[in-house]
């Protein structure tokens, strides 16, 4: 990250470590800088500077190999400070980077190997641009241009990789104050293209995409009040023009483009991610009604993918104490998410919904999965008092705007509520028009028509008192209207008409805030729960770990009857503990928080819905250490499951003891297959099973423990292709994993793999010692004693040095018995003079069946009692 | 020299806890395929079936399962890029529509925030900034 504090003209840079935040450098590159851009490419980071003497130098440093920032190229010398952009070459060879500086009438372009010389020729055009942004693609041997010149010109232009001529444009956009451009690559049918997203001066984002061949329209959407904040990137799912799709940073507030609330002149904006096709929209957001005052932030905030690691860093600017008075002081975040990431989700069923981490909060109704609540504010924008209704007029009335959404379960969700707005009449006014903000929620996106569920908008009055002459202080619900849907209504302003007379109004219901569920106070507004990476529910309320902050816990409001569990911003729903959460649990009635190193309870059941009350502070439970992977929490009812390192399976038991290291038996296995991707409790076996993979992913193993007897055995499951298993969860009384995007299902009664493979059953003994360990004697025959379930071979291996060779016997084939039959089968020992011994016994069915049950074998052998074994002199001494 | 037979009871399971020198006999180092039943004794496993992958647009490329009242769900896609788009159910019903997406008729990706982007909590905070 790179940023010039607000009091001087220094450049600093700080390269932190992604997986654990730790800072690595920290310098200032320079002084007398205007604007800096920051990439990373090949290993190295750029830092491009626009100083005040005209200059524009690039400066590059390398992890591991620096020390400080060094000059690595000056594309510009001299001139008026000016505009730049510097970005990675896509599909780079020989270029490793390009920057774009836009000065007065001068526009220049040019791209960079991995030392510092320009590759090819320098593109120039002659314009004086307040925007630029760049991209290019080596193989396809283009780079693409957009600017905005004054007055809000906006322009794309194509060049010659090598050459630097102007091959297409200047192409005119959409007319907006800013914008960026991103390049959508060949994907399936989809031709590539270019996706321009412009900035309008209502603040409204709008989106065009042309053909990268002909810069001819393809297609062209917008998305109300979502104000574009920094660099958009390809984010393409499939073919179809409704699958070209781009992610961006943005604000949402609840008076775009108005960010600060009138009165206080506190920032109610929120960072927002946006996913955006011509046909969906949603996003996902960070620090609520925390994100900077725009009038505050001066330059383009960051939004790039990493290309090693395939992640997205998304910079923005957060408000450091607006909770505090509004004091609007900016500080910049760089918030590390996995972009079309396939790791899995945490998830909880809880009254009918299923919950499930991962950005924001979702909840999946058995239609559709949507996002929990609302992550944004509503906001009034105006009031138009006329003649028309039952108002009174020259009257004082005040609105609250409030969402609704009724999921396919018939459970509802209510919103925060908006800033009170005034919306007095005049003489002869007995009508308000309010004009009110809607969500940028997908529920909107995608409509109703398809899944029975719709999101309403709710305006609540004060009523007025004609006699005395006042208002009342209680919102009743005066006008409740549906929002529109579809993408032309994605966050576009609604306009309700409220003509509803005070003494009709005063037989409405109270907005919830004011006491519907409560009739000494209200409860604090619901909002959406924070965006949070862990989640889990206990007997009344829904908890979320791994926020933002990743310190921080979120506790949900109690449950309530038709509703899903709502959160609050309140402080009193969160807490923290020592270290990063790195999963969440319950057991009896203790909210578990795992970090990597220790473990807590949350005790008590936690605030009231006003926001009153607690919950205790973290009680640490002492363990060996903490949680590696959320992915082997299990419960059963005997505890919860947890893997404490890469060879550790512990068990957390109820009734308030220490954690056990209940997997020690299977260690050897978690050793070769360290990764637990899945844990599930199989009803119809009475097992626990944990889907343990290999470091490289291409192979697991399931191992299970019966829960009546510990017994631990060892699963040998199907895999798809070298792919190893990515998910185990429950399926009623059997489970299912995936493996290679396939999935496979336990059958309830049949024996065949896949549906046509036998499954080969193993006995392994451990080093067996009749004669004790120093003893001496003969072994004669081993004879198993067994039970005939489906026809098969039965073979045996022998190793007489403790399983490090093994001798191979006869096979004895089983076909014809009755199932049921007891088998006896008998070896006899080629090797009888020896100490230990360990057996290995296979059955391999001929075909799919129950094939053999194995409980007891015997050993017939002849000690020489009182003796040692002989060993060779030079042994002896 | 006298002759006993030494009873092996291939019931316990695997114990890599113990040293195997010391370890009770009986005790398995592997134990493959097996279940435990009611009796105590370890019987043969039932099978993992392979299942249709086949949604009403292609195939799904499922990445994560979650058990929903008793259903199977998945959440992955049947679009060209793998990335996940959204939840299909298993429904085992038409050959043509073996897994069911929310996504019904539209076919766009929708999977709010969640598939798309899996917030890994990384918080980096830098100093006063206003530039």
């Amino acid at each position: 990250m790179s940023w010039r504090p607000s009091a001087t003209t220094d450049c600093y840079v700080m390269i932190v470590r992604q997986d654990n935040n730790q800072v690595l450098h920290h310098e200032k590159v320079d002084t007398n800088t205007f604007s800096s851009r920051i990439t990373f490419a090949g290993g190295t980071f750029y830092v491009s500077l626009a100083k005040f003497n005209g200059d524009v130098l690039i400066r590059s440093y390398t992890p591991g190999t620096s020390t400080a920032f060094a000059t690595f190229a000056t594309p510009v010398a001299g001139g008026g400070v000016g505009v730049h952009d510097l970005v990675p070459v896509t599909n780079g060879t020989t270029g490793r980077i390009i920057s774009a500086v836009g000065k007065v009438g001068s526009t220049t372009v040019r791209v960079y190997q991995s030392n510092g010389t320009q590759l090819g020729s320098t593109a120039t055009v002659a314009i004086t641009p307040i925007v630029i942004v760049v991209e290019a693609d080596q193989v396809d041997a283009t780079i693409n241009l957009y600017t905005v010149t004054s007055p809000s010109t906006g322009q794309i232009r194509t060049f010659n990789f090598t050459t630097g001529a102007l091959t297409l444009g200047p192409t005119a956009t959409t007319v907006g104050v800013g914008g960026s451009m991103c390049r959508l690559p060949t994907l399936g049918a989809n031709p590539q293209s270019v996706c321009v997203a412009v900035n309008d001066a209502s603040a409204n984002t709008v989106v065009q995409t042309f053909s990268q061949a002909a810069h001819a329209p393809v297609a062209t959407f917008t998305l109300a009040k979502v104000a574009l904040r920094g660099r958009v990137v390809n984010a393409q799912s499939g073919t179809g023009s409704q699958k070209r799709a781009i992610v961006f940073p943005a604000l949402v507030a609840p008076q775009l483009p108005l960010l600060t609330q009138a009165v206080s002149g506190r920032s109610v904006a929120t960072n927002a991610l946006i996913y955006a096709s011509a046909t969906v929209a949603h996003m996902v957001t960070r620090d609520y009604t925390n994100a900077v005052d725009p009038a505050l932030e001066v330059t383009q905030k960051n939004l790039m993918v990493d290309t090693s690691t395939g992640k997205l860093v998304w910079v923005a600017m957060k408000n450091t104490n607006s909770g505090l008075g509004g004091q609007n002081l900016a500080q910049p975040v760089a918030t590390m998410l996995d972009f079309k990431s396939q790791a899995r989700r945490q998830t909880v069923n809880y009254g009918g919904l299923l919950y499930a981490a991962g950005g924001n909060v979702q909840a999946y109704d058995g239609r559709f999965p949507s996002e929990l609540y609302f992550n944004e504010q509503p906001g009034i924008y105006s009031a138009t008092p006329a003649a028309g209704g039952s108002l009174v007029a020259s009257a004082q009335y005040d609105y609250m705007l409030h969402w609704e959404y009724t999921r396919a379960d018939g459970s509802f969700e209510q919103s925060d509520v908006s800033a009170v707005f005034s919306g007095n009449t005049g003489a002869l006014q007995t009508q308000n028009t309010i004009s009110g903000s809607t969500p940028h929620t997908i529920r909107v996106a995608l409509g109703s028509t398809l899944f029975g569920g719709s999101v309403v908008a709710v305006l609540s009055r004060s009523v007025w008192n004609a006699l005395t002459g006042s208002k009342g202080s209680e919102f009743r619900r005066c006008k409740v209207v549906q929002v529109p849907v579809g993408m032309a209504s994605y966050g576009a302003p609604l306009s309700i008409v409220d003509q509803l007379s005070d003494a009709v109004l005063a037989t409405q219901g109270v907005v919830y805030t004011q006491g519907s569920t409560n009739s000494l106070s209200g409860p604090v507004p619901n909002n959406a729960p924070e965006s949070c990476s862990f989640i889990d529910a206990d007997a009344s309320r829904l908890f979320t770990g791994g926020l933002v902050r990743p310190f921080e816990t979120q506790v949900s409001k109690e449950a309530s009857i038709e509703q899903p569990f709502a959160f609050s911003e309140v402080s009193s729903f969160f807490n923290q503990v020592s270290e990063a959460v790195t999963g969440v649990s319950s057991l009896d009635t203790a909210k578990l928080v795992f970090t990597a190193n220790y473990l807590y309870a949350l005790g008590a059941d936690g605030p009231n819905d006003q926001g009153g009350g607690k919950l205790d502070a973290p009680r640490q439970i002492a363990s060996p250490g903490g949680l590696l992977d959320w992915r082997s929490l299990l419960k059963v009812p005997s505890g919860v499951y947890f893997q404490l390192d890469e060879e550790k399976l512990y068990k957390l038991p109820v009734g308030g003891e220490g954690p056990v290291w209940e997997g020690v038996d299977v260690q050897d296995t978690l050793l070769a297959f360290p990764r637990i991707c899945g844990a599930a409790r199989c009803k119809k076996d009475d097992a626990a099973m944990f889907a343990c993979s290999n470091v490289a992913l291409t192979d697991s193993a399931i191992v299970v423990q019966s829960l009546r007897a510990g017994v631990w055995t060892v699963d040998d499951p199907p895999l798809f292709g070298a792919n190893g298993i990515a998910a185990l969860v429950n399926y009623g009384d059997l489970v299912a994993y995936a493996s290679g995007g396939r999935v496979f299902v336990l059958d309830a009664t049949g024996y065949s793999d896949t549906a046509t493979d036998p499954i080969v059953c193993q006995w392994k003994t451990h080093p067996l010692y009749p004669f004790e360990l120093g003893g001496y004697g003969t072994m004669c025959d081993v004879i198993i004693n067994g039970e005939y379930q489906s026809a098969g071979t039965l073979a045996l291996r022998v190793s007489y040095d403790d399983g490090a060779n093994f001798v191979t016997y006869d096979s004895f084939i089983l076909s014809g018995l009755a199932v049921g039959q007891t088998v006896q089968r008998k070896w006899a020992l080629q090797q009888s003079d020896t100490t230990s011994l360990v057996l290995e016994w296979t059955f391999t069915p001929s075909a799919p069946g129950a094939g053999f049950i194995l409980p007891h074998a015997a050993l017939l052998v002849d000690s020489e009692p009182n003796q040692l074994r002989e060993l060779d002199p030079s042994e002896m001494a | 020299m006298t002759k006993r037979v030494m009873n092996i009871p291939l019931v316990f399971g695997v114990k890599n806890g113990v040293e195997p020198k010391y370890a009770p006999s009986g005790v398995m180092a592997v134990a493959k395929n097996l279940r435990v039943q009611k009796d105590g004794r370890l019987v043969s496993r039932t099978g993992y079936v392979l299942q249709s992958m086949v949604t009403t647009s292609g195939q799904l490329n499922a990445s994560d399962l979650h058990e929903y009242q008793g259903r199977l769900c998945a959440l992955g896609t049947d679009l060209v890029d793998g990335f996940p788009s959204d939840i299909f159910e298993l429904t085992n019903g038409s050959a043509a529509e073996v897994w069911r997406g929310s996504d019904v008729g539209k076919n766009v990706p929708r999977h709010c925030g969640r598939c798309m982007w899996r917030w890994i909590r990384r918080n980096v905070v830098a100093p006063e900034c206003n530039h």
